[in-house]
């Protein structure tokens, strides 16, 4: 019984190899073989740079006579690694799995259903662990040579962090699951969940070079810390260099995390694993039927679809979020920036009558973060039926995602035209012409998503995240926007070569009337062909 | 109210119905039969204005579906046999949706809602999410907005699958009362018990073609509805043999 679940989960978790999501076929060998090389490059790179930071590391802490601290600052980091890595599939695969109610029917005991997928989630985290620790012991016995024991001892250490990992994330994914049976926003937590995570992750990405050389710098102090606070963290730096006690001491904490964990989950599992994952009912209130009219129930539909997909919001419209931090940022840093174009002014002749194109070239480029249009047609999926079957034009069903594109693309682009415009100055003509532009663009935008997924919808997904992160006319809208935003810029440079000058304002105007021809090309485009489309579908 | 006049639709090289006729009145309510891909939902669909086909008209109270789609749905409605509604909405959001796309008013709505939740006992999950009704209740939930707008003509895919006794039960009572009120029903099923009480015309289809049709007395005669149904699949089978 128990080889024949491990067999079920092992085909769970390799099947993305050989079989397509998109449309269940199987994949073939060279895509297959693809896919295997493509995961072993992305591997190899996450350990080149894991590697790069370990000898960052090493050799001072060596010299200091650190070493243990040098293993126990490389465990955080496994340990960080290997749970963020798990902590998601810990979720989804123990609690969230869709056979939960299948397994349960079937007499096997329940402890055994949550043993095998805890493995499931140990081998994913194994393999996160691995991308770091190897290179950090690789890089230990480069700097002090090599050492049976430590090749030894860095094998049991990384199994046996594998298995804290494990008690964390699991316990990570119990309480999310047991949050999510009981929260109403799921998806506000899930966004803001994953902003926090994205801005932690960038944050660390920017400070990366200041964290290392300030570790590297107060490390006494830090590694006085860890020795008093984080103690099965010292006890694992211990054992890196070969302490036999800190390692038996290191190994009872893990096994006893492990056995804790999976006791406190096998007394819920069931009734977690097999909660509604409904929102809790919420009192129907009669005042809530209400009439409006048709334009701005369509407009709410799409707001309602929107803001109940995280995946949707953070890979469709990130810019929204991201132009009011620009705006603010560039109110913080005003004077940095008067102060560089003031020398860019005075060093290049000319470059005052650049202003007003390059920020009407950047506000564009800038709104190409937002593609919200792009799958608005697939996410529909099996629900497609019922614009069709209602007495919705065609046209009113189409540009209300339209609408809802330009609402949410316009406000942040015009806060931040806004605050370009205070900061530069650039007048009252750069300044509308600017405006001008990307509201041109905006509309450009969205009609050329709109247009694109009309004609490459994919409507069979089973998960909304792949109707719109492997949408074609998603990608085709951000890399096309993008070499449109840009467009105008070449054509400058080709022009200004060519000895033909043409000014800032003008060309602007002239940027955008070319954007607004499109759109409106696009329009009509939609408009005529739109209705025939959908029909088809 | 529903006519139908040589319809056909292929889906690549497969006829997925054939030169099918049928003339629905108002008043009546007519069972659409056959066996498992024979081209019932097909009809249903291109009828509702969901699917294009390639010959033939369907005419909804005289006007055309393909050329006055809009006019069409506006007194019509239809029920697949696989409700997939708006996840993302509670059931009284989705509600308010449909009944804002026919123009139903404030007051009416509230009076159809507090109608047809209550008989098909929903009403107190309208507050709820959609994501989390069971199959039957999203059917009903299809049901009740189905009937906000007092459609003339009713299209319905399998309307009993997943609905319990009391559901079932009322909504028998509520084809009857449309059609009562000068409305037409087209219903496919495949509980030919259901069918033999409730309509007053049935049209059997085999491998998209009408094989039989006409009022419930002139189809089954003395015989229940389930042995000619089932005499005509023997017969089907051994011409194709």
């Amino acid at each position: 019984m128990f080889r024949a679940l491990m067999k079920k989960q092992l085909l769970s978790l390799l099947s993305f190899l050989y079989i397509n999501r998109k449309d269940g076929t199987r994949r073939s060998g060279v895509a297959l073989v693809g896919y295997v090389v493509l995961f072993g490059f992305f591997f190899l790179s996450m350990s080149t740079a894991f590697f790069g930071i370990a000898a960052t590391m090493c050799k001072p802490f060596i010299a200091a006579g650190l070493d243990w601290f040098y293993f126990a600052f490389m465990a955080l980091m496994t340990i960080a690694v290997g749970i963020m890595g798990s902590v998601f599939m810990s979720y989804s695969a123990i609690f969230g799995a869709k056979d939960n109610d299948l397994m349960l029917s079937l007499p096997i005991p329940p402890g055994m259903i949550l043993f095998t997928r805890m493995i499931s989630v140990w081998l994913m985290s194994l393999l996160f662990e691995l991308m770091v620790f190897a290179p950090a012991v690789l890089c230990y016995l480069i700097e002090k040579g090599f050492s049976g024991r430590t090749l030894v001892f860095g094998i049991l250490l990384l199994l046996l962090s594998s298995l804290l990992v494990l008690a964390l994330s699991s316990l990570l994914g119990w309480l999310v699951a047991g949050a999510a049976s009981k929260m109403r926003r799921k998806n506000l937590a899930t966004m803001v969940l994953t902003l926090g995570f994205l801005g932690l992750y960038y944050f660390v990405y920017f400070k990366m070079d200041a964290i290392m050389n300030s570790i590297v710098a107060n490390g006494e102090q830090i590694a006085g810390t860890i020795k008093r606070w984080i103690y099965p963290v010292y006890q694992f730096g211990l054992a890196g260099t070969g302490d036999v006690a800190a390692l038996i001491k290191y190994a009872l904490i893990c096994i006893a995390a492990i056995t804790l964990v999976y006791a406190l989950i096998a007394r819920s599992f069931i009734s977690i694993a097999t909660a509604n994952r409904g929102a809790p009912g919420a009192e129907f209130k009669r005042d809530k039927l209400r009439a409006s009219g048709l334009g701005a129930t369509l407009l709410k539909r799409e707001f309602m679809h929107f803001i109940s997909s995280p995946p949707y919001m953070l890979n469709c419209a990130f810019g929204t979020l991201t132009m009011p931090v620009a705006a603010v940022l560039l109110l913080i840093k005003a004077d940095y920036v008067k102060a560089f174009t003031g020398i860019i002014n005075s060093r290049l002749p000319g470059a005052q009558d650049l202003i007003v194109p390059v920020c009407a070239i950047a506000l564009c480029f800038a709104c190409t973060m937002n593609d919200i249009t792009a799958p608005s047609i697939s996410i529909e999926g099996r629900t497609l039926w019922i614009a069709k079957s209602l007495p919705i034009a065609a046209e009113d069903f189409l540009f209300a995602k339209e609408k809802m594109h330009l609402l949410l693309t316009f406000i942040p682009a015009a806060l931040l035209w806004a605050t370009l415009s205070f900061t530069l100055n650039p007048g009252f003509a750069g300044s509308a012409a600017m405006l001008l532009a990307t509201m041109a663009f905006i509309l450009f935008s969205a009609d050329l998503g709109l247009a694109l997924n009309l004609n490459l919808p994919n409507l069979n997904w089973v998960n909304e995240t792949a109707a719109v992160k492997s949408s074609l006319s998603a990608l085709i809208c951000i890399f096309g926007g993008g070499a449109a935003a840009l467009l105008p810029g070449l054509v400058y440079y080709i022009l200004h070569k060519g000895g033909i000058s043409i000014g800032g304002v003008y060309y602007t105007l002239g940027m955008a009337a070319f954007f607004a021809l499109i759109a409106l090309a696009l329009r009509a485009y939609i408009k005529k062909c739109g209705p025939e489309k959908l029909e088809a579908l | 109210m529903l006519r139908i006049e040589n319809l056909s639709k292929s889906y690549g090289e497969k006829k997925a119905v054939d030169d099918l006729n049928l003339r629905i009145a108002p008043g009546e309510i007519c069972g659409f039969i056959g066996h498992n891909g024979a081209g019932k939902t097909t009809t249903l669909r291109a009828a509702a204005g969901i699917l294009r086909f390639e010959e033939g008209e369907i005419f909804v109270d005289g006007k055309s579906i393909k050329t006055e789609p809009l006019e069409c749905k506006r007194i019509m409605a239809y029920l697949p046999d696989n409700p997939d509604l708006y996840e993302y909405m509670t059931g009284v959001q989705y509600l308010n949706f449909v009944a804002d796309v026919f123009g139903v008013s404030t007051e009416e709505r509230r009076r159809a809602i507090d109608k047809y939740a209550g008989e098909f006992g929903i009403a107190e999950n309208l507050g709820q999410g959609i994501s989390s009704y069971s199959h039957g209740m999203k059917q009903k939930l299809a049901l009740v907005s189905a009937l906000l707008h007092k459609p003339k003509l009713m299209l319905m895919d399998e309307p009993f699958v997943g609905l319990d006794p009391r559901a079932s039960h009322s909504l028998k009572e509520i084809m009857r009362e449309i059609c009562d009120e000068g409305g037409a029903i087209f219903f496919s099923t495949h509980v030919l018990e259901v069918a033999e009480k409730l309509c007053d015309k049935v049209a059997i289809i085999r491998q998209g073609a009408l094989v039989k049709y006409g009022s419930m007395e002139e189809v089954k005669g003395d015989e229940s509805l389930e042995s000619v149904f089932l005499e005509l699949e023997e017969e089907g089978d051994a011409n194709h043999v």
